[in-house]
């Protein structure tokens, strides 16, 4: 522009620029944008539909999306006003910029307990959906209030229940398709069945009862009802340590899935070994995990497209995260030990805490009793400060965002099919 | 090592590269300039940088700007290096910090221009295979197209809408939300 009054300046020709730039330019900008904008993208114009559309160009985008750990926590609605309405939310925390994105929020009934029913105070009304969706009352176990549980994520998709309805979504671009309701069983799993495409739910009936035997389901996502397995170990298994005892749900311990084989954390019922199903021959097995972990907790992700586990202790400073290099072999590798300051964070001083790494890179989050969670890097550097208010969050799951097309939210709607309440606080 | 001041020379000469534009004019650049760009580095290890690296893809124009762009980094490179030693002290901590605002600030003029010349940044560095100046420009891309409507992004960037009313329907009706 050296023209002191300055030319007219060149017109900007976006449709061409998008349409003959190379992948790399195209995965760099789409990978920078929120998912609205790329879907807004689509109807601009065709070739920006296109390019918005390319699935090619999504899949990268996916891939590249790092893992954000997602924080599941609930606070009253109106704190200032004695209105029983509560906040249900989950957000995701993007690690390198230490931002949290609402991922699910709306606002319900607090679950208001037997004294104020008995009393006789009315609930009040339930602004966001019809209430007959939702059966309150009789909590099973523990009771208390209820969740927004997030069961699985896997693939960009999460599953997730709200008292007695229950999802399969995509929150970045809002699809859904509808379960049925799984309250009355422990679900321990979605999976991709890579043979066939299909998104399949594992779960067990719960062992209440000392004569019962422990009999495994897969629900494909899209039926209404699901297929009895039965208890079967593979005959490869040289032991059974438990798979009659069951697992913990996954909304605890999430298994991660790898090629065909998902593989729940270590845990006491199964003799702190690693449960492997394998969701071709449905069939389970059991893998080593690394030696020194007895009275810890486990974590699995995924690195390098190899498993990976953080073992951590709650209160105690120092925490690991191991690779499986030699997936058949069982043979396990110490990537980080990390120490966190604790003398020099009072943050932790006098109260409970738990650690655990999140990420591949070593991004460790500590869970506090006064629901404060901190971010810290591999080495004990402490990044970020998130207090909560009322409720301790959940921290056990990541998303991985996907704008990739599934064929589960194209099926047609059941005609009692409820739409999810989960983005109308968003 | 026959002479040691002939020596130096070629060691001077070969230290600096020539960057020839798709119009022809030819661009002196130290070699650490010039291997911000991985192109241009690989070039310089498989030794086909004699007489000058012809450049097709890059007018005059969007070369000199990339080079005023790898210029401040390769000194900031330098300067990162040179801080990464054992020296830890207030002082030091403070100028590099001041750097690094001097840098961001330099980042931010250099972006202050039209969107034509933005997407010939972005394919020259793409080209060029110039890291930080690829995510610098395709950021601000992302940036300017964040938060609008598909009729603001058709203002801002004189697109025409060529989708029939059925198509932008069906795509609206996909993800309403996202239209909201």
């Amino acid at each position: 522009m050296a023209a002191a009054l300055g030319p007219e300046p060149r017109q900007a020709d976006a449709v061409a620029f998008f349409r003959d730039a190379a992948p790399r330019v195209v995965i760099e900008i789409v990978r920078r944008l929120p998912a609205r904008s790329v879907l807004r993208l689509r109807s601009v114009c065709k070739a920006l539909r296109d390019v918005a559309s390319y699935r090619a160009l999504l899949a990268t985008v996916h891939l590249l999306h790092p893992p954000q750990p997602l924080i599941c926590f609930g606070l009253s609605a109106c704190p200032d006003r004695y209105i029983q309405l509560r906040d249900y939310c989950v957000e995701a925390l993007d690690l390198r910029s230490d931002t949290l994105r609402p991922v699910f929020r709306f606002t319900d009934n607090e679950y208001y307990d037997d004294i104020a029913n008995a009393e006789g105070l009315d609930a009040p009304p339930i602004i966001a959906f019809g209430k007959d969706s939702i059966q309150y009352g009789e909590q099973d176990g523990d009771g208390g209030d209820p969740r927004l549980t997030v069961h699985a994520s896997l693939d960009g998709l999460l599953l997730v229940s709200f008292i007695n309805i229950w999802y399969v979504c995509n929150p970045a671009t809002r699809q859904w398709a509808a379960l049925p309701d799984l309250s009355d069983y422990d679900v321990i799993g979605l999976y991709a069945h890579v043979s066939s495409g299909e998104y399949r739910v594992l779960y067990h009936i719960g062992k209440d009862d000392e004569e019962a035997s422990t009999c495994y389901y897969v629900l494909k996502v899209g039926d209404q009802v699901a297929r009895n397995i039965g208890c079967p170990i593979s005959p490869e298994a040289t032991v059974d340590v438990g798979l009659d005892i069951g697992l913990e749900p996954a909304s605890l311990s999430p298994p991660v899935q790898l090629g065909c084989y998902l593989h729940w954390p270590p845990q006491e019922r199964q003799g702190y070994h690693i449960l492997v199903f394998d969701t071709e021959t449905e069939v389970f097995n059991w893998k080593r995990a690394p030696n020194p972990i007895r009275n810890g907790r486990m974590q699995l992700l995924e690195m390098d497209q190899r498993l990976a586990m953080s073992v951590s202790k709650n209160g105690k400073p120092s925490l690991e995260l191991w690779r499986l290099d030699n997936y058949n072999g069982d043979i396990w590798f110490q990537v980080y030990r990390i120490t966190i300051p604790v003398m020099r964070m009072p943050d932790l001083h006098y109260i409970d805490w738990f650690p655990h790494v999140v990420s591949p890179q070593g991004d460790v989050l500590i869970e506090c009793e006064n629901k404060l969670v901190l971010h810290c890097d591999r080495n004990g550097n402490l990044l970020q400060k998130f207090q909560f208010r009322e409720e301790a969050p959940l921290v056990r799951h990541t998303l991985k965002e996907t704008l990739l097309p599934h064929a589960i939210f194209l099926a047609p709607k059941p005609d009692d099919a409820i739409e999810p309440p989960f983005f109308q606080g968003l | 090592m026959a002479s040691a001041g002939s020596g130096d020379e070629k060691a001077a000469a070969a230290a600096m590269i020539t960057l020839i534009s798709s119009d022809n004019e030819k661009f002196e650049v130290t070699e650490a300039t010039a291997t911000l760009s991985q192109t241009i580095r690989h070039m310089i290890e498989d030794g086909c940088t004699d007489g000058g690296v012809p450049l097709p893809n890059v007018t005059s124009k969007i070369l000199a700007r990339v080079i005023e762009y790898c210029k401040k980094h390769a000194t900031a490179a330098a300067g990162e290096e040179g801080s990464s030693s054992s020296f830890s002290d207030a002082a030091f901590l403070e100028v590099d910090r001041a750097f690094l605002e001097e840098l961001e600030e330099f980042d931010d003029a250099f972006l202050e221009v039209d969107r034509a010349t933005l997407f010939d940044l972005i394919l020259a560095a793409n080209y060029l295979d110039i890291k930080g100046l690829l995510n610098l420009t395709c950021q601000k891309v992302a940036d300017s197209v964040k938060g609008k409507t598909p009729e603001q992004i058709r203002e801002m960037y004189n697109i025409v809408n060529d989708l029939t009313p059925e198509e932008e329907a069906e795509i609206r009706r996909e993800t309403q939300w996202a239209f909201e």
